[in-house]
């Protein structure tokens, strides 16, 4: 026994000190690759702005104590959009020393209200989609799922973008035959969505669940998107992607009115193509994509606050860090990708699979016949086939999102076999599929076929095995997933449609990921023009 | 369990299998591999997020590799070290009581840091240099450093001396069975997955349900994201929430069974993420993208040129001259030959093309271009070839060969070859470029001109072309 205690503390004090070591090297050689911070550290010519934040944070903060009263004016949306606009006038401002040209406080009020302005009328949209979204939720989904705003919002989008889709189908999308839809939008439930902008102007929101700390942290958070959101308010995007395509496709569509066609799915710049569509104004399509990342945070703090019942600090904290990150912020301003928009409908697909297994554990309904299986699983599935086969409107990488879910029904605590089948199944399916061509790395893989004929063979077999050992238990899951499938690819079969008139091919892997876009210019019609030209000569 | 003992020896049997069925590839013939790589825009463009070393270790380096940003760096790439940091130190700390645990773990952490760093590089601050990770460069770079005037980069040159000698074996292992294309790769990972998933049902059957969902959703994910993604961070961005709330929910397992330890790091968590967030707001903040001119660094917050736009003293023309000087020149000549298409190599300038999904023909990595040069490697015919296709106009990326991080710099070889072809050639006509050149006039003086190609003062972003019968 003295032994082993011995043993017990050499070996904790070993892990320290391996900790310790890993912390040291690990610090090293991110320092050492990362200059820019010191730089960045050594250069710092924001002092004053981060002065100011910081007394406009801790007055906030301490309000909440000895000024309740002034608190309660703040702590309402109307509050703090007005201090989001005292913040966007500061950061503005404290750019002026460092141009070269002449500017005043009138240039700086001038940029402030530019980007006010555009807040409003991104925020009157979402508030159109969130209206829409809850009038759907509650007619078809109430039942099944408790309600949150962020599903209203998902919904709405979804319709949103579906609208414009087969407005551009047509041929008719425009600023009136948009401004119709927002209009139908508004009009499905007049009430409700005059109650929304009262409630979310005037309402006290819910900061008690935060400490001062945290109360500090989200007015780093809002700081931080608002300084990115500023950067957004020009002529044309200024990110690689965003104008060779997600905004390329974006303009293209509005200046059209139609369909733009090649490209993958792009239920993502049909999102941002709305600000130009509507207001013909480039920066109002970037806020667009800049609303996708306010979702998802919004997504995410939700899914850690509410199934994962993280304290509200900590949820903060963690989207906060996430928000920061060099990766993200570069997203936010300069390339405009659709991948948060992804994202946002990724995190809600998972916030509602967890909501509905946990109401699908809870629920007296029978699932021990195929009729029963269905009745159950088939509300839940419906909302989750939407979610994920916009999803895959907006990118192909989905299917990872689908896969994982499909994973996720299989897992049984005391039974592996599906979940291994799952994997199996998942593997074949992307290797047969050739999912591993995209990044090109297929080729270097020589055992690739043989790897997913025998993942194949694997799943078939242990699909067997589950089967006659548990025939109710896997026919559930099937099931789920089958139903999850069959809506998610209803969802996506626009798009299906769309890439079939592009490339005139049912080849499967043509109708998800639809064609490339440019002239058709081959070596060999190139050769052909050639030679042409030459016997005319 | 039965299941469980089977499917280990199914996983043993296939793994020899995938051994005996060939020998890994990895001595073509010189003049096969450069003509095979030649070809391949997806090595220069896709894989450089993934890295060019033995294609075992390229699966193998990624997480630490993404997180200290070794095969591509820019702040577009950039995730943080708190993940890489963590998660491991988490992970040994809860395995601490159970060796048939810690050990392996301890095992894979120091492997997968040995491979990382000697397929990495040491940033030399003072010479402002990347010094590639072979014992060559490293002991040259040594013997002439001053530890004094960048000890960083010093220690880190000590560390790397002593993970390239770790790592002689390890090498060699890996040439053995992998290479640049292998059969034992795939799997390896495959069964690697399969068999996490084993591990992670018995670990976690005392978590709550959702706790064990997340294990599952992040490792499933990052499971795909790794085997498929090629590196590409925009592919998984939910993982970099997932991490967290794992790291959250390590930290509450490691508080349940060892509370001083587990408080220790939530502090230690709470610190570096205050830490993280001051970190992440600098770097917007100031925006470095460049440390050549010290009176411009740090005023990154907004581009001048948008600033300016933003306070309403320019228009949207104004600003795309700015930018690109003289762009509208050459966009004006391509948008009023509404029918004529467009060769564009690199630059986002296909934004401001009318119609540009029917006009444009895109060749980014020049693998098109040099399938043509081949086949005509005349001037004349070339340019008779795009005539012919009514290709009248070329735009051109100056920074094109940047990105080129393949040992062979294929990407650098096609865009030499576009040069030749442009320069000196009378039917291939500059119209407008960004580009500062400069000379001695008559009078000795130097003056500075906009042109392609020259004695550089200016490297610039884009040149346009227009091809003449």
């Amino acid at each position: 026994m003295v032994e082993k205690a011995k043993i017990r503390s050499i070996v904790n004090i070993l892990v320290w000190v391996f900790a310790a070591i890993w912390l040291f090297v690990l610090g090293l050689d991110y320092i050492n690759k990362h200059p820019a911070y010191y730089y960045s550290l050594s250069y710092f010519r924001y002092t004053g702005l981060v002065v100011q934040l910081g007394i406009i944070a801790l007055g906030i903060g301490l309000s909440r104590k000895y000024l309740p009263k002034f608190f309660s004016y703040i702590n309402t949306g109307i509050g703090v959009f007005l201090v989001g606009v005292l913040i966007s006038f500061l950061i503005i401002r404290s750019n002026s020393e460092l141009v070269s040209f002449e500017n005043n406080t009138s240039d700086h009020l001038h940029f402030t209200s530019r980007v006010v302005a555009s807040a409003i009328q991104l925020f009157l949209i979402m508030l159109l989609c969130r209206n829409v979204g809850a009038f759907i939720f509650s007619k078809c989904f109430s039942k099944t799922y408790d309600a949150h705003f962020i599903i209203d919002i998902g919904l709405g989008i979804v319709l949103m973008v579906l609208s414009m889709f087969f407005l551009a189908m047509f041929g008719v999308l425009n600023a009136y035959s948009l401004l119709l839809v927002l209009i139908v939008f508004l009009f499905v439930n007049p009430i409700q969505f005059y109650q929304s902008i009262g409630s979310t102007l005037f309402k006290q929101l819910d900061t008690k669940q935060f400490s001062m700390a945290g109360l500090i942290i989200l007015f780093t958070l809002l700081s931080f998107l608002l300084v990115n959101y500023i950067s957004i308010h020009t002529p044309f995007p200024s990110g690689f992607d965003s104008r060779n395509y997600y905004v390329n496709i974006s303009k293209l569509l509005a200046s059209s009115g139609s369909i733009v066609q090649g490209f993958p799915p792009y239920n993502g710049s049909i999102f941002i193509a709305t600000g130009l569509v509507l207001f013909d104004q480039s920066h109002l399509a970037h806020g667009m994509a800049f609303v996708n990342i306010v979702l998802a945070l919004l997504a995410a703090y939700t899914f850690a606050r509410q199934i994962l019942k993280y304290d509200a600090d900590t949820s903060a904290i963690i989207i906060t860090m996430v928000g920061v990150t060099p990766a993200i912020a570069n997203q936010m301003f300069v390339e405009l990708k659709v991948d948060f928009g992804l994202l946002f409908f990724q995190l809600l697909a998972l916030f509602c699979l967890l909501n509905g297994f946990k109401k699908i554990k809870k629920s007296q309904q029978p699932r021990d016949n195929f009729k029963d299986i269905l009745k159950t699983y088939l509300p839940y599935s419906i909302l989750l086939g939407v979610f994920i086969g916009y999803g895959l409107g907006i990118k192909m990488i989905n299917l990872f999102l689908l896969i994982v879910i499909f994973i996720l029904i299989g897992w049984e605590k005391d039974n592996r076999i599906l979940s291994i089948v799952m994997v199996f199944a998942s593997i074949a399916v992307f290797l047969f599929g050739g999912i591993d061509t995209i990044s090109g790395l297929r080729q270097y893989h020589l055992s690739a076929n043989y790897v997913a004929m025998a993942a194949a063979l694997l799943a078939i077999i242990s699909f067997a095995y589950a089967f006659i050992k548990s025939r109710i238990l896997a026919l559930r899951r099937v099931v789920f997933a089958g139903l999850i499938t069959i809506f998610a690819l209803m969802v996506f079969s626009p798009w299906a449609v769309k890439n079939y008139q592009d490339t005139k091919s049912l080849n499967p892997k043509k109708m998800l990921m639809g064609s490339s876009t440019g002239p058709e210019m081959s070596l060999a019609k190139i050769k052909k023009n050639y030679r042409n030209a030459q016997k005319n000569k | 369990m039965r299941v469980g003992r089977h499917i280990k020896w199914i996983v043993c049997l296939s793994l020899i299998g995938f051994f005996l069925l060939g020998d890994t590839e990895i001595l073509l013939s010189q003049n096969d591999e450069i003509q095979e790589i030649v070809n391949d825009s997806k090595r220069e463009e896709v894989q450089r997020y993934f890295g060019y070393e033995l294609l075992l270790y390229r699966y193998l380096t990624l997480p630490y590799d993404i997180s200290v940003n070794i095969n591509e760096h820019g702040l577009f790439v950039e995730i943080g070290f708190i993940y890489i940091l963590f998660i491991p130190i988490l992970l040994l700390l809860i395995s601490r009581r159970k060796l048939k645990y810690l050990i392996p773990l301890v095992l894979i952490t120091l492997f997968s840091w040995v491979i990382s760093t000697s397929n990495s590089f040491v940033y030399s601050n003072a010479s402002q240099i990347k010094i590639e990770t072979t014992k060559d460069l490293i002991n040259e770079y040594m013997a002439n450093a001053n530890g004094s005037e960048e000890p960083v980069a010093f220690l880190v040159g000590n560390i790397t001396k002593f993970s390239l000698t770790l790592y002689e074996p390890l090498n060699k292992f890996g040439n053995w069975i992998s290479g640049n294309k292998d059969h034992v790769t795939y799997p390896i990972l495959m069964f690697g997955f399969l068999g996490l998933i084993l591990l992670i049902h018995n670990l976690i059957r005392d978590l709550k349900t959702n706790q064990q969902y997340l294990i599952i959703i992040f490792s499933s994910y990052a499971f795909f994201w790794f085997a498929f993604a090629g590196g590409i961070i925009w592919y998984g961005y939910i993982l970099l929430f997932l991490a967290y709330f794992l790291i959250h929910l390590l930290i509450n397992v490691l508080i349940k069974q060892d509370y001083k330890a587990g408080l220790w790091m939530k502090r230690f968590f709470l610190g570096f993420a205050i830490l993280w967030i001051g970190m992440g707001f600098l770097s917007r903040v100031s925006n470095i993208q460049s440390v050549a001119n010290p009176d411009e660094i740090g005023k990154g917050i907004f581009n001048p040129v948008f600033y300016e736009y933003g306070l309403g003293k320019i228009n949207d023309t104004e600003v795309k001259n700015k930018i690109y000087p003289n762009v509208t020149t050459g966009l004006d000549a391509i948008n009023r030959d509404k029918n004529a298409l467009v060769w564009r190599v690199g630059t986002s300038l296909t934004y401001f093309i009318d119609n540009n999904t029917e006009r444009v023909v895109m060749d980014n990595q020049l693998g098109r271009f040099q399938n043509l040069r081949t086949t005509y490697p005349d001037n004349n015919a070339l340019v008779d070839a795009f005539l012919a296709s009514n290709i009248k106009y070329l735009i051109v990326d100056l920074n094109t060969a940047q990105i080129d991080k393949t040992p062979q710099r294929t990407l650098t070889a096609k865009y030499r070859e576009l040069e030749r072809f442009i320069q000196n050639n009378p039917r291939v006509q500059l119209i407008s470029t960004d580009r500062i050149l400069q000379r001695r006039n008559s009078m000795q003086n130097i003056e500075y001109f906009y042109g392609d190609f020259g004695q550089v003062y200016l490297n610039g972003y884009y040149a346009i072309y227009q091809f003449i019968r």
